[in-house]
């Protein structure tokens, strides 16, 4: 039903579904009990044949041998794709479906005393055999399917549209992801530890305290200290370009200095610099206008995550789920 | 340079050093988009370091390695953020357990995902099961990784992308897209724009707009054309939003015809009347082989006619020299003492035994590797070609360097713990040391006023750009007729760029017109890379300036020259122990005014700088250390070593009998033409030009 319902309104999803709907009374019931008998959940065991299986599969694929928490999360994983396969064939996701229709053609033919029969009498052959019940491509693509829609078809909680009001609240609940970086102005002066060597900072010192008695400004500097190759002033820069020319040690001291006077010395990558920042400017929240794209994207991916989630965690709650292997729990980081 | 020129560089560089900021002068580059101008202007320029070669799971043979960063990830890792690698083990796209993440970020990037199979892949992997092809057999095997999918089977992606490429890209004068996009309902031309579409996209939401103009993005693509392992790929880079309807592919150039590309270009992009503007990079020049044709290469031709010289010349402006298949500047085997036209003994740097993309093809002796398939020779005759085109010099190059990631991890250069540069093909240790001769990739570095896709284009347009092997030294370079060459003249003067600009031309130009009977005078200067938290930069050993001529008889000739700094090492700038470089070992800057002396003003010449920094640990050398066998050993010990390193990847069942990846390890200086333990990160800057007047 929240399924089924979910389904109804979402009609970009519906090419999904075109054998889905019609047994759609049917399959509300069936999920009706599949999800609300406290007393007879349905038995979902990885059994240890299956757990060495996924082991010995990963082990064939990539040559090395699996530590326990890679094996946690893919028996996690499988564990996902049978609930999400069982409630695919709940909700008749394989009826009229042309994917598995041609795959099932595609079996019959394999098995076919005579591949030139008709495509559908290679599909009721297949049909017979209950190859639509054993062939792991159906599986995984029927799981694929039921991920696709648990992720996408939107819910009264988690629609697919966003209002301003939503944009606007996401962006004060989550300011950091949005914020504009510092900007520093800052002009400096330079004593190169190549040429001066150990002296560096003490000449730097003592023009520091010159400066201050003479109260120069950034402008008055001319020919002061070391040539510095990227020059004595700089226009606005945030962090990330300031490391680019000092460091990373010296970007971060910066963050302590008072603006409008002559501080220092600083070292940096390069030697001894007396800086005089001329202006900050904070990080900042942009206005909506400026972000609102990057943050409707946002609201719309943190929901995909949050249904999948919230479908996973509801149809789990109707199984009884065994894992047959001490080291290995069924809820594992994926 | 004329009266004028002077005039309008003398003053912007008056604005820049007076510190006036922007506003109170017209930039000198055209502003062709709507956003608002740049607080970081400077009319002198800074160096915006950068990226323009990445792939994403968007690229069929990065998705078919388990690689899930799609463009917008791959922006979010070049602004800093962390992104997730897959598992040695993931299969599928799963899990994805690694974690990679930039030491610095970066200031520019395009993503420029493979333009073939566009339509496939959005088909294969970006669609709803039910749609048309979503079940064919090549999008089954791309989805599980197995050239012949169903349970059970062997996954192998490294066969699966062979057999995607088969008909779209390697074909030796055709190409076709998949044959299953020819099925009923099955719609790959639609698709292909779609998946173009949120390339465009992504690129548009990383794109800072407002005034802090902290990151540009670039809407890109590879054009992907390798005739029989031939590799003739671009990268095609679009100045601003207004771009083409589809990417022009090899499939839409109906086979492997860089010309045709250019035609295609310039009617659907340039001349469509859209604002549309565009620039295309070789990358790998020394994969591209040679054939009848070519002999001396396929990358760099002899063009066909004047307008072929003229069509590369427009839209080449740079070349890409070093990324993770190994460098294209020149080359030198240690071994057999001898290299492709030249004797500079640091060509040994990262190069690739082969001469083509093949993977079973053989290692090429040095005297039959193409010639120009390395850019010092390319440049060479270019010159010498020219005459016979117009005076058009068709390999007029500007350079810049980058990874080619194929995890979506643009300009992930750190030699320490490099994770692999494409998903589960090359993931640590063992898989990642068989492939010992890549490397993690390079940097393009340009010079423009401000962070804006109007600057930096045009900054690419006129080559003001350079490449680094990874690292990030800051480096000028000038040349010019008149610089005062008295030592500390122009180092020791704290005006020296403005003096560059105002009396000569930066990297990438032509050298103004010669003034009496002057010799040219270069001013170059480097900056160590400042660092970053978690890796401080290596300090500069020397600058060296690299001259290519032609004599009057079309002889090409070359030299290279210790400008500044030193040759001589102590032995001391390395522990090779705990690969610590010695951070008092060095320059932390290095600067000089050199005069060719020898200039004969008949005879074309180009001048580049290369800037080395000490030597520092390879990252095979890390990943060996990591694995327990150490390069440094002695030869018998490392031997011994990396035999027990190989028997317990056999035991733990990390490789096949008969794999030996560790013996790698035991490859240095005395036994492999090329390999080194120890590199010396470096930069090249753009090429200046002198062309005698006739």
């Amino acid at each position: 039903m929240k399924f089924l319902t979910r389904l109804q309104k979402f009609p970009a999803l519906h090419f999904l579904l075109i054998g889905a709907l019609l047994f759609g009374i049917h399959q509300a019931h069936q999920s009706y009990v599949l999800r609300h008998s406290p007393v007879v959940k349905e038995e979902l065991v990885i059994g240890r044949a299956q757990i060495e299986q996924i082991k010995q599969d990963i082990f064939t694929q990539t040559a090395v041998r699996p530590s326990t928490a890679q094996v946690q999360a893919a028996v996690a994983k499988t564990i996902d794709d049978e609930i999400l396969y069982r409630q695919a064939l709940a909700l008749h996701l394989d009826r009229n479906n042309p994917s598995v229709r041609n795959r099932l053609i595609q079996l019959g033919k394999f098995v076919s005393q005579d591949p030139k029969a008709p495509d559908e009498a290679h599909y009721r052959k297949a049909l017979e055999l209950g190859l639509d019940r054993s062939d792991l491509v159906i599986k995984r693509y029927l799981s694929g399917v039921m991920r696709l829609v648990a992720a996408k078809v939107p819910t009264p909680q988690l629609p697919a549209t966003v209002t301003k009001q939503e944009l606007q609240d996401y962006l004060t609940r989550n300011p950091q992801a949005f914020l504009t970086p510092q900007q520093l102005k800052i002009s400096q002066i330079y004593f190169s530890r190549d040429k001066r060597k150990s002296q560096a900072e003490a000449d730097a010192k003592t023009l520091l305290k010159q400066l201050r008695a003479e109260g120069k400004k950034p402008e008055e500097i001319a020919d002061q200290g070391d040539p510095f190759l990227e020059g004595n002033h700089f226009p606005w820069l945030n962090e990330s370009s300031l490391q680019r020319s000092f460091g990373a040690a010296f970007t971060q001291h910066l963050q302590n200095l008072p603006a409008g006077t002559w501080t220092g010395p600083l070292p940096s990558s390069y030697g001894w610099h007396l800086v005089f920042i001329e202006g900050i400017r904070p990080p900042e929240v942009p206005a909506l206008e400026q972000v609102a794209s990057q943050v409707r994207n946002a609201i719309l991916k943190e929901r995909e995550q949050q249904r999948l989630a919230a479908t996973l965690q509801e149809l789990r709650s109707g199984y009884a789920i065994r894992v047959e292997d001490g080291e290995v729990h069924a809820n594992g980081p994926i | 340079m004329n009266t004028k020129t002077s005039i309008i560089l003398g003053l912007m560089a008056l604005a820049g050093f007076c510190g006036c900021g922007s506003g109170s002068l017209r930039p000198p580059f055209q502003i062709t988009e709507v956003r608002q101008p740049c607080d970081n202007y400077q009319a002198l320029r800074q160096p915006f370091f950068g990226e323009t070669h990445v792939h994403t799971s968007y690229s069929f043979d990065a998705y078919v390695f388990s690689n899930r960063n799609d463009p917008n990830t791959a922006y979010q890792f070049a602004k800093g953020q962390p992104v997730p690698l897959p598992d040695v083990f993931a299969v599928g796209g799963t899990p994805q357990t690694r974690t990679a993440q930039i030491n610095k970020p970066l200031d520019f990037t395009a993503v420029t995902d493979h333009s073939e199979l566009f339509g496939e892949m959005q088909i294969c992997t970006r669609s709803d099961p039910s749609t048309p092809g979503f079940n064919s057999l090549a999008c089954r095997q791309m989805q599980t990784e197995q050239p012949n999918p169903a349970p059970g089977n062997p996954v192998d992606p490294l066969t699966v992308a062979g057999l995607w490429s088969l008909l779209p890209i390697l074909l030796p004068d055709s190409a076709v897209p998949m044959p299953f996009c020819a099925d009923p309902n099955v719609d790959c031309k639609s698709a292909a724009v779609s998946i173009w579409q949120e390339e465009q996209n992504a690129a548009e939401a990383a794109y800072d707009r407002s005034s802090a103009c902290s990151f540009t993005s670039f809407v890109a693509y590879e054009y992907t054309a390798q005739p029989e392992y031939d590799n003739l790929h671009r990268n095609v880079i679009f100045r601003n939003a207004n771009t083409v309807a589809t990417p022009i592919s090899n499939v839409e150039t109906g086979g492997p015809f860089p010309p045709v590309l250019w035609d295609m270009l310039q009617k659907q992009c340039l001349d469509a009347g859209t604002g549309c503007d565009v620039l295309t990079i070789p990358h790998n020049a020394n994969l591209s082989g040679s054939s009848e044709a070519d002999p001396a290469g396929r990358m760099f031709p002899d063009p066909k006619d004047s307008r072929e010289a003229a069509n590369r010349r427009a839209f080449e402006p740079l070349v890409e020299i070093l990324q993770h298949k190994a460098g294209s500047e020149c080359r030198f085997d240690r071994l057999a003492n001898q290299g492709v036209q030249t004797v500079d003994e640091l060509c040994t740097f990262e190069q690739s035994p082969k001469d083509v993309l093949n993977p079973s093809a053989p290692s090429v002796p040095i005297d039959e590797f193409p010639t120009r398939n390395m850019l010092r020779n390319a440049l060479k005759d270019g010159m010498a070609l020219a005459p016979k085109f117009g005076g058009i010099n068709p390999f007029k190059y500007g350079i810049v360097g980058s990874t080619d990631s194929h995890n979506g991890t643009p300009g992930n250069t750190a030699e320490p713990n490099w994770p692999g540069h494409a998903g589960t093909d090359d993931a640590p240790y063992a898989r990642l040391i068989s492939g010992v001769n890549r490397n993690p990739g390079g940097l393009a570095v340009v010079w423009a006023e401000e962070n804006s896709r109007d600057a930096i284009f045009s900054a690419m347009r006129r080559k003001e750009t350079y490449g680094t092997s990874g690292t990030r030294p800051i480096v000028r370079f000038f040349g010019g007729w008149n610089y005062d060459v008295t030592p500390e003249a122009l180092c020791g003067n704290p005006n020296r760029v403005a003096v560059g600009y105002a009396s000569g031309v930066p990297m990438g130009s032509d050298l103004p017109k010669r003034k009496g009977n002057a010799n040219p005078r270069f001013l170059v200067a480097a900056l160590k890379d400042s660092g970053s938290p978690s890796l401080a930069g290596t300090p500069l050993q020397r600058i060296q300036i690299i001259k290519g001529w032609v004599d009057s008889s079309g002889q090409t000739h070359e030299k290279v020259m210790d400008v500044a700094g030193t040759s001589s090492t102590s032995g001391n700038e390395l522990n090779t122990d705990t690969c610590e470089p010695n951070y008092d070992a060095g320059f932390n800057e290095l600067c000089s005014v050199f005069e060719d002396t020898e200039f004969d003003p008949s005879q074309p010449a180009f001048y580049y700088a290369r800037v080395l920094e000490n030597p520092t640990c390879r990252w095979s050398t890390y990943a060996c250390k990591a694995a327990g066998v150490d390069p440094f050993l002695s030869e018998a010990q490392c031997t011994a070593k990396a035999a027990a390193a190989n028997a317990q990847a056999l035991a733990d069942g990390e490789i096949e009998a008969g794999d030996a990846p560790f013996d790698n390890c035991c490859l240095n200086e005395t036994n492999d033409s090329f390999l080194s333990r120890t590199i010396q990160e470096r930069a090249w800057t753009s090429p200046i030009w002198y062309e005698p007047k006739s």
